[in-house]
């Protein structure tokens, strides 16, 4: 499926005047469908599928594999910010040490220059 | 909302489909990568400034070294800092450095590609036997768990050995103090400072990558829950609710698409 392909689907789908308006405006610049733009369309698409479950009333209470889909992806976000916190402590670790890399040589600089004005007089 | 869900006791754990949704649309559900991107790189944009200048300072110092000691000549008084042992336990240090740096980014790719491994097989099975966006989760995600995975190595080797060429210059230096070896030095720890930041920034992207892979996976599965419901549902002639069925046929067209390109 190529762009213009992707547009025309859209243009013929149920989803509503507002969602293709929107949808439109992504793809309108848009020369080739790449992971980006389809994880852009998802989104929107996402946005009106849960307006929709909502208008229906869809009873999600009670639903173990929607309790346990939520626990996971919140124990997934708490992981990912957790790594990530990680990451950066490990960042800024490793910037303080070059910085102290740098302070040692800056040191060797200074005696270089002394010992060069040592050398002078 | 997340807090109190995972405090819930057993007995409470009925979570009310009102806070499913509202958290789903209102944002708990769709700005959580956003979210922890921008958490990242509020935390790095701190780290950045706390050491804003060294590379500044790094240059200007490389700068004097070229003039100020330019007619420095090879050989001159060497002075107590070069000495043999402090030469050699400068480079020693340097190299424990190294190779501790090594071996923490060594373990961290492990763990970042275990933890995308368990995701994928988690997914794969998560969706399994689902009739919505089973198929879009597993293709795509593994080839490009695949490419972050060697990524992360290639960047963590190529930054081991960007330290191990400072600290033999950083060695080289005390021991010949030569004007070559201080801009030779500079270059390297100048490059460092680069190479660290961008790891800083890479992180930032593996992190967003891997929340929009649990919102996908999350929202699939959320998606065939509810449209087994709706399959379910006595009054099937409704047509909004026909109408929401061919809906999530066609997002599942968009999946699709999505799998053939990673195919």
């Amino acid at each position: 499926m190529n762009i213009q392909e992707l547009r025309d689907f859209f243009i013929a789908s149920d989803y509503s005047s507002e969602t293709k308006t929107v949808l439109s405006g992504i793809l309108a610049d848009k020369t080739e469908v790449t992971p980006g733009v389809i994880s852009q369309v998802k989104d929107i698409l996402q946005k009106e599928l849960d307006a929709d479950f909502k208008e229906l009333g869809v009873d999600i209470e009670g639903n173990e594999e929607a309790q346990m889909a939520q626990k996971e992806y919140n124990d997934t976000l708490v992981s990912i910010e957790k790594d990530l916190a990680e990451d950066m402590n490990l960042v800024e670790k490793e910037l303080n040490e070059l910085e102290e890399v740098r302070k040692t040589v800056s040191k060797i600089s200074d005696e270089m220059e002394a010992d060069k004005i040592r050398q002078s007089i | 909302m997340k807090e109190s869900i995972q405090n819930n006791t057993a007995e409470n754990q009925a979570i009310k489909a009102e806070e499913i949704s509202e958290a789903h649309v209102e944002s708990g559900v769709n700005t959580a990568p956003e979210k922890i991107t921008n958490k990242g790189e509020e935390r790095f944009n701190q780290i950045s400034s706390s050491i804003s200048g060294a590379r500044e300072r790094v240059s200007s110092w490389v700068k004097r070294g070229a003039t100020g000691l330019g007619r420095l000549f090879k050989g001159a008084a060497i002075g107590a800092l070069s000495a043999p042992e402090a030469t050699g336990a400068a480079y020693k240090y340097a190299e424990t450095k190294v190779n501790n740096f090594d071996k923490a980014v060594g373990e961290k790719v492990e763990n970042i590609g275990e933890v995308v491994g368990y995701k994928l097989a988690e997914g794969a099975s998560f969706v399994e036997g689902v009739a919505v966006s089973s198929y879009e989760f597993t293709a795509d995600k593994a080839k490009q768990a695949k490419e972050f995975v060697k990524t992360k190595g290639e960047q963590a080797s190529n930054y081991a050995n960007e330290k191990i060429d400072l600290a033999k210059a950083v060695g080289s230096l005390a021991k010949e103090r030569t004007v070559e070896g201080l801009q030779s030095v500079g270059n390297k720890l100048s490059n460092n400072f680069e190479s660290t930041k961008k790891y800083g920034k890479s992180a930032i992207e593996t992190a967003t990558l891997r929340a929009w892979y649990a919102r996908d996976a999350f929202n699939s599965k959320m998606n065939s829950i509810k449209k087994s419901i709706l399959e379910r549902k006595a009054e099937m002639q409704n047509e909004k609710l026909q109408q929401t069925l061919s809906k999530l046929r066609q997002m599942e067209t968009v999946g699709n698409l999505e799998a053939s390109m990673a195919a």
